[in-house]
């Protein structure tokens, strides 16, 4: 054996591993050269035959050859198995953009999600919230509210009465009542939302509903002001509807607000500019308001000149509808599922 | 309200100001100009009224108003001036009967009247504000009315049976032929403006049209009055008939207004109807003036304003109201038309309304409740929502009625309760159930688009002897939607009462016994009850009789659970840690012969009645029924699973336990099925 012999066995299996096209041939190259029968192998066994002076020197040059080959396998064999990877993950392909599953999480029905916008601004206000029943006296929903019996004050709330109960049964007009229930229920410092479901017996239409809902607030407490209630408002209506929104409060009449007031807001569609929405005054009416009237206080005991308190109330389709843009109320009641999946 | 801009300038000058002005003037004070009409030469401004504010039901008292606000001099009318009654020598008799619904009756004698057109001027104001002209004397009256809130009437005294005027309660069964051509058949509650024989008038509503002013007329009696407005709405509510009277006197009239009126309709029938006048008899109960205490103190504190006294009595002042400071207090003296005002509260009211509400500053603050307020069915309904929409089930709102006929027709026999004044036939009654509403949702859904596969739930109230919690699901169709890929198993009861017993673990209601329903609406074999321990029913759920749906040909499931007794029902269980075995277990799965009328439930209480404490679940993976088993019987294959804490089971051991199961299920004739 010469290192001649030896380069070019090196030579020849270099040679190979340059032209090997897949892992396979390479492992049989290794096989071929560096197996336990392999030419190199063999190669080995033929050292001891040597004379010993050559023996060390061609030892030493198989050794270098053996390692040389061995990474040269090694780089080969990776260098192939990677590009075989890569071909078959090019060739694993599928369409991404077909629709994926289904898995529905609905949202609550529009005037819901307004309801709970609202409610949950004046939770973090420090008001709690409580409900009370559709179904009222006479006493709760327009006595104690300071609605006199024959008077045109409650021709602004048409009201619904309940067969066979002497008109003293209703459905209730507004959700002021759950004022003077809760009232009742607890002594102030007292500061309560309340939402909830109303009825007025008006005929349907784009902007009027025999069945509507209401959102109501009420204060009590010692020295609460008719400017906390116009600072509470601007607080509520900077959240729903942006820090800028204007507000705007006009003199109004409720019986069981005294002083009672509208808040109008700079209307969101236009910033004031006028519009369709606003029709072109640049302001929308948003809720009644006022300071709590003292003979509501009379009515559930509460001491006139101790406490002071203010209360508000608003319609929530009136709120659903600005925020939604939806220009008809009865959409709401109809149910479709064409409407519904917009929200 | 219609007022018109030249009507209004004649009693305060207001030339210097905008029609856009004046209306957001009027808006600041509480009068919402609703709509604005340009008209040759003059501008009609629809102003809504408060339902308090009677007063300002003419151009004088909204003149009033602005001139308050603005600052302005009001300028009265031209009025006649009554002369000494000792210069008078025929008086025509008046007598009030029920004093306690007129307070106030004026009658003036007219004479020499001459009855035609009215000139220009007032019959052009009457028909800017909405009056048709009749001819100069009735248009007198309805212009004084227009001008000063205060509504008259003139009776031809000719048609008078007697030289007399008696105001007295109607008899019983009474007529009456109106103006407005109506015949009113009249009770004893009612009032009417009589002669010797017969009603002449509704008091206060509307006049009979035997006495009424027309061309041959010469001689009038020209009435001002006070009457006590519940009684007017009342009346007027009874006949169903709303005049432009009516609507005055229901929001009061006082007794100063009743004489402004009456004088200034005198002075324009003696310059536009040749009027001579006669005589006037006034009968007037007593009154009193109102005087109210304003503590000067609480003006700011209430609402937290800087006022000096000078600014209170400024405006005050300006509303025509007379004040006396004294130390800390205001004695205030309240204009007899100003009827909405009765103490102190309003007076602070009028102060902030004339100073003007952006006076008040912005205030803000937080604020704490003492009081823990629960509201446990709050949380409930959230949470029962949070859980249907995440099954994808959709929210609705129904109206709360129905009619007789839908709860019929949905074989509802829970009684409903009825409305004394519903809005039409179709809304007679409060709903009695969540179906009607529902099952109208699925059917309008699919006549609209044609939607097979809907899934709709409602939380509200349902209204049977009282008002209840409900919460109702409705389901036809398809689970889920469609997908090229993944394929959708069609509803059926067990997906319904899935859904029911899964609300009701969410809701940690677990104490209950379900049953079969009898409700009719509920397909008998197909339907299911849960009720608590005390018998209240917590659901009913199950496959809706075809008859309900006859257009729609497919099954629909449905469900109604009551909100507050699951309330009452629930344990508010947090969950207890329980030690698990580490070690992986044994599943053991077998078949068994079953006898079809053997239900689920009594086999898998068998199973673990043995109470195995290694037996930690057991689930029932295939139902078999057909040719391969026994006529009559039914397969379950149910897998076991064993777990022990320190160390696996043999073979051996498991197969003991299966068999002492199996053992035990012979008793419901129950035999292990062999392959």
């Amino acid at each position: 054996m010469t290192e001649q012999t030896i380069h070019k066995v090196s030579d020849e299996v270099k040679n190979k591993i340059q032209q090997a096209n897949g892992v396979e041939e390479i492992e049989a190259i290794r096989v071929e050269y560096l197996g336990r029968k392999g030419t190199i192998t063999n190669l080995f066994k033929t050292l001891p035959s040597l004379p010993l002076t050559k023996r060390k020197k061609t030892g030493e040059l198989l050794n270098t050859v053996r390692d040389e080959l061995q990474k040269l396998l090694d780089e080969k064999s990776k260098l192939l198995k990677n590009k075989s990877l890569n071909e078959k993950l090019k060739s694993e392909k599928i369409d991404i953009t077909l629709p994926s599953r289904p898995l529905e999480y609905l949202h609550r029905h529009p005037l819901m999600q307004v309801i709970s916008e609202i409610v949950s601004i004046f939770n973090s206000l420090g008001f709690q919230t409580v409900t009370g029943p559709e179904i009222e006296t006479d006493y709760y929903n327009f006595e104690t509210l300071n609605f006199p019996k024959d008077h045109p004050a409650r021709d602004s709330q048409d009201t619904f009465y309940i067969e066979g109960s002497s008109d003293n049964l209703l459905l209730r007009t507004h959700t002021s009542p759950v004022q003077v229930r809760t009232m009742e229920k607890y002594k102030p410092p007292l500061y309560v939302v309340v939402p909830g479901k109303v009825y007025r017996r008006d005929a349907s239409d784009a902007s009027h509903s025999a069945v509507f809902h209401q959102v109501e607030g009420l204060a009590v407490d010692e020295k609460i002001t008719f400017a906390e209630l116009k600072g509470i408002l601007t607080v509520f209506v900077h959240r729903m509807f942006g820090k800028g929104t204007k507000t705007r409060f006009r003199p109004s009449f409720f019986p069981f607000t005294e002083p009672s007031a509208e808040m109008d807001i700079g209307c969101p569609m236009c910033s004031g500019n006028g519009c369709r929405v606003c029709q072109n005054s640049g302001w929308l009416e948003m809720l009644g308001c006022g300071m709590v009237h003292p003979k509501v206080f009379d009515a559930v005991q509460y001491d006139r000149e101790k406490w002071t308190g203010f209360a508000f109330g608003m319609g929530v389709e009136r709120f659903a509808m600005l925020k939604f843009q939806i220009n008809e109320m009865r959409l709401f009641y109809e149910n479709d599922l064409r409407f519904l999946k917009q929200f | 309200m219609k007022i018109t801009y030249n009507w209004l300038n004649e009693l305060i000058k207001i030339d210097a100001f905008s029609v856009k002005e004046i209306a957001e003037t009027l808006g600041q004070i509480g009068f919402e100009v609703s709509a604005i009409s340009n008209l040759p030469g003059d501008t009609v401004f629809d102003i809504e009224i408060p339902a308090n504010r009677g007063d300002c039901l003419g151009h004088l008292g909204i003149a009033r108003e602005l001139a308050a606000k603005l600052n302005l001099v009001l300028i009265y009318p031209e009025t006649y001036s009554f002369p000494d009654p000792r210069s008078v020598n025929k008086v025509f008799s008046i007598d009030i009967e029920d004093t306690n619904l007129c307070k106030r009756y004026m009658g003036v004698v007219i004479e020499d009247i001459k009855v035609g057109p009215s000139p220009d001027l007032i019959a052009e104001r009457l028909q800017k504000c909405g009056l048709r002209p009749i001819n100069n004397v009735v248009d007198i009256t309805n212009y004084v009315m227009l001008e000063t809130g205060h509504p008259l009437h003139a009776f031809d005294i000719d048609k008078l049976s007697g030289e007399r005027i008696v105001v007295r309660n109607a008899n019983k069964g009474e007529k009456i032929n109106a103006l407005d051509n109506n015949n009113y058949v009249l009770s004893p509650d009612m009032l009417v403006i009589a002669d010797n024989e017969k009603a002449l008038a509704l008091a206060g509503i509307v006049g009979g049209t035997e006495s009424s002013v027309i061309e041959s007329t010469s001689r009038i009696i020209l009435e001002s009055a006070v009457f006590k407005l519940e009684n007017i709405r009342r009346t007027r509510q009874k006949l169903n008939v709303t005049t432009e009277s009516s609507y005055r006197f229901e929001r009061g009239s006082s007794y100063k207004n009743c004489d402004f009126a009456s004088r200034r309709a005198i002075s324009l029938i003696t310059k536009y109807a040749n009027g001579r006048f006669v005589s006037h008899n006034d009968i007037c109960l007593p009154y009193e003036i109102k005087k109210i205490v304003l503590q000067i103190e609480k003006v700011n504190r209430i609402l937290s304003t800087q006022y000096q006294v000078k600014d209170i009595v400024d405006a005050l002042s300006r509303l025509e109201m007379k004040t006396e400071v004294k130390e800390d207090k205001i004695i205030v003296e309240v204009p007899p038309y100003r009827l909405d005002i009765n103490e102190e509260i309003d007076l602070i009211e009028e102060v902030v309304r004339i100073q003007g509400y952006d006076t008040v500053p912005v205030e803000i603050k937080t604020y704490k409740t003492e009081h823990i307020i629960e509201e446990p069915l709050l949380e409930l309904e959230r949470k029962a929502s949070d859980f249907l929409l995440a099954q994808g089930i959709q929210e609705v709102i129904n109206y709360s009625f129905c009619s007789n006929k839908t709860l019929k027709d949905c074989k509802i026999n829970r009684e409903p309760i009825g409305l004394q004044n519903p809005l039409s036939e179709d809304w007679t009654f409060l709903r009695s159930s969540m179906l009607p509403g529902l099952l109208n949702n699925v059917m309008s859904n699919y006549n609209n688009t044609q939607a097979r596969d809907m899934k709709f739930f409602e939380l509200g109230k349902i209204f049977s002897t009282k008002e209840i919690g409900a919460l109702g699901i409705i389901c036809t169709g398809k689970e889920s939607p469609e997908h090229w890929k993944y394929k959708s198993e069609k509803i059926d009861f067990y997906y319904i009462s899935g859904i029911v017993h899964s609300l009701l673990k969410e809701l940690d209601c677990n104490k209950w016994t379900a049953d079969k329903s009898i409700s009719e609406y509920f397909h008998p074999g197909v339907s299911a009850v849960i009720k608590d321990a005390s018998s209240n029913t917590i659901a009913e759920y199950g496959l809706l009789q075809s008859t309900l749906h006859p257009k729609f040909l497919q099954g629909i499931y449905y469900a109604e659970l009551f909100t507050e007794n699951i309330q009452k029902t629930a344990g508010n269980d947090t969950p207890v840690f329980k030690e698990y075995s580490r070690l992986p277990g044994s599943k053991r799965d077998i078949s068994i012969i079953v006898p079809e009328d053997v239900p689920y439930n009594r086999v898998a209480d068998e199973i673990l009645a043995g109470k195995d404490e290694f037996l930690i679940d057991i689930s029932l993976f295939d139902v078999y029924l057909g040719d391969k088993i026994p006529k009559g019987k039914k397969s379950y294959s149910i897998r076991f699973y064993f777990t022990h804490f320190t160390r696996t089971f043999t073979d051996k051991e498991i197969n003991e336990k299966v068999e002492q199961i199996i053992d035990r299920l012979k008793n419901l004739g129950i035999s292990l099925r062999t392959a």
